[in-house]
């Protein structure tokens, strides 16, 4: 039995324009025919596109946790705006009639039941590991990260407020050569730096005020020091590696993730980073536009019902591909998943799944959140401060806090705990997520007294103050997002 | 103390990393900290080990200065975050909130994003953005109140008067504080004059002071809005009067509007005073809407005795110089509404002549006037406009024979209308002439009650005409005039239709010139239907077509054809163009396709 909603097609869709042109579909009653399998397992459908010939889709539930689209549309969306169509008439209760599954498309299901099968003997089967090509690739990286240190030294020697256009465009520029040598998140690090430099476009220009150029000195100079570190301690962990090609990447800290490992998941349950049969509920989403590396960004909040963790989802999506990677976005149900893989990191590592079921979001999951929120505040400004001293740890870390009142003192918001202790809540700082400290005004005043709170710290390093910034409420009966 | 003492470190760190680390060599206000640090690291070893690192830095060269300030960065950095102040001291009071009852947040980022770029942005598409996002709902959430409330200013006006009018009002009162923190009444944006409005459509005792002063003090747009929230209370009508001699003409018209709905002896007083004013034209839509009796009576004899000032009138300059005064009365007494208007504008009618001729073409233009307004009245007094079709000036006519086929019965038209055409032609040419142009005049308002252009029956007729004049259009020759009366199997028109498509084909390889008899042809299921289609194909889209504009009407309208077309169609395909084929193959398919 197909049990999805709307809002599982939304979620499905790889873009918002996906969406709506699926719902268009239903709409403007362009679907020829509308039909189910006779065991419920796949929806499959005619639509009528530009052509002569409709075109003919499916949507095959055969694994609920990862169904499978297909549609003989030249789209390279998927699933394509047929599939969502198909999916949203299905969700509204159109009527499907109950037939056979034709035989090209059940051909091809069982094409992709043995490609499963195989894929799971692949990733039973022990990996060989290629020590000369390994040892080769180290090599590459160490050259790169020479590179990075002889770059960094140049920068400090130069002085940040000497940048100019020219120097910041040379740098990255040179910036190039450490993705050749296998070292992305270097790279990206050394872009962190100089697009301070950047303006809102993206570009270097010189004739930025000597007001704005001190808005980011602080900043670059922590850039900096986080540079020196990951040459450190990159050099240090690329040199263990040499000597024990059998040595697999480090977990322990987030220096492979720093250089730019990509992990795979087949590392991660190596490694033991792999969770059974989790429930993650979403607690906050993000997206912004990062000009300067011309990507999109999304970020999600989770935390695990079970333990109260609060992890993050990131995906990435580059200009030149956007169209082509599905974003991701908001999500209100609770996300069921069998297998949930958790990056090395900190407070609040990365993680990802590739299959899962989902269900409501009932009123025992806000009880479940509001049970994992911190109570004391200054256990948890404690453990604040004991991770942001490590310099390459996540500056923003994210927490629920479960607070007696959020009030103001001189006009500025701040929350309390039960015993007194307060944090000030602010905007400045996170210019990717929009401001929400003014949202606050606008709720019920229950919304303010007793609640938990979900935050992102912030450690300003020009006034040395650690502040938060509010990312939603979660009530006894509703979570209320604050940011998007 | 002793983190005052790295404060100060952090400080001269940042100083030299600004200034560049080949600078830091003998620093002195560098040196000067290492002592504290080191009395500070008798306690702490950390401070000990800031000493060390100030010390290396200082002691540097040109080659280690980076790396050593770097060491000493990610030190004092480290500690630094560890000390981060938090908390606030001082009395905690209540947030003040606005609750306005949405706790909905569950619009996706996926539909939230561009909508809110959509109202904090320029440029093109975002009005379409925001009116699906209201029909989703979406504005139901609480994160979209203030882009919303800041929208009010964009710079396109169709978005403000959307969110002023249509989503904004959905808050209700609870964005009052809102709008009113943002409204200044001096303001020169059109936003403030949308606040001002909208505050006083949420609530209007609270918005009264800021109209009051809007209307003191605000720009000219300002003070039309303030005076377009007036009119409600009793005391709004001394401070409407105080305006009806502003020098902006905008403000004026507000003012007379908010006055013409007062039924008040003072506001009647002085709409009558504008009647006969150069003002006229600002009241005449207000007193036509709000038919306060005593005004419309006023109007009324104000246009009896100009229209005797303009039959006096001299010569033709001194008629033009009454007649906007004239058509401006006529305006706000309007056609039909008002029966005690109707005699007046009979005897208007039957001045029709004197007025062309005192007049000239504004003579005409008064009598086209009179005549719109005589087919708005009861029928009795509209039956004299179609009696006096004889006599009509072709535009007159045109007026009299719309309104006859939208009031009477099909036969009463024909009967009426249909003599000019039966009759017989008079000998002498001006005579002649004078009948021809009526029978165009009538022949083009029959055509016109036609509204389909090339796909038949797409919009059909308001009401059908009467069957006889279907040989009259027949025998006018007039395809466009036997459009709307067209039938199957009318052997007659089907034989006018062919003659007409041979006579086109012989002269033309342009598809439009084939557009209304092709598709003629399909709305009377003409026999030759099919055959002139493919004769057509072939003639304007042979494969040594140069020229193949036009070609996609006919495209649309092959699906409208009989399916057992398609076999013939196709069949001659490989004889046409080859730019022509790959849509023509797609049309036929749809054809092909049909049930």
């Amino acid at each position: 039995m197909i049990a999805i909603d709307e809002g599982y097609v939304d979620s499905a869709a790889p873009n918002a324009e996906a969406a709506k042109n699926g719902r268009g579909l239903v709409l403007k009653g362009k679907f020829l025919s509308l039909s189910v399998s006779e065991d419920q397992t796949i929806l499959f459908g005619e639509c009528q596109g530009s052509g002569k010939e409709p075109y003919r889709c499916s949507c095959d539930f055969q694994r609920p946790d990862a169904p499978t689209h297909r549609c003989n549309c030249p789209s390279r969306q998927f699933p394509c705006k047929h599939s969502l169509g198909l999916m949203y008439a299905f969700a509204q209760g159109k009527l499907f009639s109950t037939t056979t599954v034709p035989e090209d498309l059940q051909s091809k299901r069982e094409k992709l039941q043995s490609r499963v099968e195989k894929k799971v003997e692949e990733v039973e089967k022990p990996k060989t590991v290629n020590k000369g090509a390994l040892a080769k690739k180290i090599q590459a990286q160490l050259t790169g990260i020479d590179l990075l240190e002889k770059l960094t030294n140049d920068l400090v020697r130069l002085g940040i407020g000497n940048m100019s256009a020219k120097t910041a465009g040379e740098i990255e520029e040179q910036a190039k050569q450490l993705g050749n040598a296998y070292l992305p998140g270097a790279q990206v690090a050394l872009h962190n730096y100089t697009r301070l430099f950047a303006s809102e476009d993206g570009r270097f220009h010189d004739g930025q005020s000597s007001n704005q150029r001190e808005l980011v000195f602080s900043e670059a100079l922590d850039q900096l020091g986080r540079l020196h570190t990951i040459v450190k301690q990159g050099r240090s962990y690329l040199q263990r590696r040499l000597d024990d090609p059998e040595l697999a990447p480090e977990t322990e800290t987030s220096i492979a993730a720093w250089l730019g490992h990509a992990w795979q998941l087949r590392e991660l349950k190596d490694a033991g980073l792999v969770e059974n049969d989790v429930e993650l509920v979403q607690l906050a989403f993000n997206s912004y536009d990062d000009v300067a590396r011309r990507e999109l960004v999304e970020t999600g909040v989770w935390m695990t019902l079970k333990t109260g963790r609060i992890r993050i989802t990131q995906n990435f999506r580059p200009y030149k591909a956007a169209k082509f990677i599905k974003s991701d976005d908001s999500f209100f149900q609770i996300a069921q998943v069998k297998e949930l893989c958790t990056y090395p990191g900190g407070v609040n590592p990365r993680i990802r799944w590739e299959a899962m079921l989902l269900r409501p979001i009932e009123p025992k999951d806000f009880q479940t959140i509001r049970g994992h929120g911190n109570p004391d505040f200054a256990a948890v400004i404690k453990e604040v401060k004991t991770h942001l001293k490590g310099p390459l740890a996540d500056k923003q870390p994210i927490y629920a806090l479960n607070f007696k009142r959020i009030g103001q003192v001189d006009g500025t918001r701040v929350v309390e705990d039960a015993k007194g202790e307060r944090l000030v809540l602010t905007d400045a700082g996170m210019s990717e997520e929009p401001a929400s400290c003014h949202l606050l005004s606008q709720l019920p005043p229950a919304c303010l007294e007793n609640q938990t709170l979900v935050v992102r710290f912030v450690h300003n390093l020009d006034t040395r103050k650690l502040q938060i910034k509010p990312l939603s409420i979660v009530t006894p009966t509703n979570m209320i997002r604050m940011t998007f | 103390m002793s983190i005052a003492v790295l404060t100060q470190v952090y400080d001269e760190v940042r100083r030299l990393a600004i200034a560049g680390s080949v600078v830091a060599a003998g620093d002195f206000r560098l040196q000067k900290l290492i002592a504290p640090l080191e009395q500070a690291g008798a306690k702490a070893p950390v401070f000990a080990k800031a000493a060390q690192a100030v010390t290396a830095l200082v002691e540097s060269n040109e080659q280690t200065s980076s790396q050593a300030l770097l060491e000493l960065t990610t030190l004092v950095n480290a500690i630094l975050y560890t000390q981060g102040e938090t908390g606030l001291t001082g009395e905690i009071e209540p947030l003040e909130t606005t609750d306005l009852g949405l706790q909905t947040t569950h619009v996706g980022a996926q539909v939230l994003k561009p909508l809110v770029e959509a109202l904090t942005t320029a440029g093109s598409g975002r009005f379409e953005t925001i009116q699906d996002g209201y029909n989703l709902g979406a504005f139901q959430d609480l994160r979209l109140v203030q882009p919303a409330l800041r929208a009010l200013d964009d710079a396109y006006s169709d978005i403000g008067y959307l969110l002023a009018t249509t989503v904004l009002p959905q808050y209700g009162k609870a964005i009052y504080p809102q709008l009113k923190a943002a409204f200044n009444a001096k303001g020169k944006t059109t936003g403030h004059v949308r606040r001002l409005t909208l505050m006083y459509r949420l609530d209007p005792g609270s918005a009264r002071p800021l109209v009051k002063q809007a209307l003191q003090e605000g720009a000219k747009e300002m003070r039309v809005g303030a005076i377009e929230c007036l009119g409600q209370e009793t005391e709004d009508l001394p401070i409407l009067l105080g305006h009806v001699d502003d020098r902006s003409i905008d403000v004026r018209r507000a003012v007379y509007q908010a006055l013409a709905a007062i039924n008040a002896p003072e506001a009647i007083a002085a709409i009558k005073k504008v009647l006969r004013s150069s003002d006229l034209e600002l009241v005449t839509h207000a007193i036509y809407q709000h038919s306060i009796p005593e005004i419309v009576n006023a109007a009324l004899e104000e246009a009896k005795s100009e229209f005797e000032v303009l039959l006096k009138s001299e010569d033709q300059k001194a008629f033009e110089a009454n007649f906007t005064q004239f058509f401006g009365l006529l305006s706000c007494i309007g056609g039909g509404k008002y029966e005690i208007a109707e005699p007046f504008l009979l005897e208007s009618f039957k001045q029709r002549d004197l007025l062309q001729s005192l007049g000239g073409h504004t003579g005409l233009v008064i009598t086209r006037r009179i005549c719109e307004l005589l087919t708005e009245c009861t029928a009795v007094t509209r039956q004299a406009l179609f009696q006096a079709h004889e006599t009509l000036e072709s535009s007159l006519l045109m007026i009299a024979i719309q309104a006859a086929y939208k009031h009477l019965p099909p036969a009463e038209v024909f009967e009426i209308f249909s003599p000019h055409f039966t009759a017989d032609l008079p000998q002498k040419k001006n005579l002649k002439d004078a009948v021809l142009t009526r029978r165009k005049t009538i022949s083009e308002a029959i055509a016109g009650s036609c509204k389909w252009y090339y796909v038949p029956d797409e919009i059909p007729l308001i009401a059908p005409w009467d069957s006889r004049w279907l040989d009259l259009a027949v025998s006018a020759r007039d395809l466009n005039f036997l459009r709307p009366l067209a039938v199957p199997g009318h052997a007659a028109s089907n034989a006018l239709i062919s003659d007409s498509f041979n006579a086109t084909l012989q002269k033309s390889r342009n598809f439009d010139n084939y557009m209304t008899t092709l598709a003629l042809m399909i709305h009377v299921s003409h026999p030759e239907t099919t055959d002139s289609f493919v004769k057509v194909l072939l003639h304007c889209a042979s494969p040594k077509a140069k020229n193949l504009s036009g070609m996609h009407w006919i495209i649309d309208i092959i699906p409208r054809l009989p399916k057992s077309a398609a076999p013939q169609l196709e069949a001659v395909l490989p004889e046409l163009h080859e730019n022509a084929r790959g849509k023509l193959f797609v049309a036929i398919g749809e054809l092909t396709s049909k049930p």
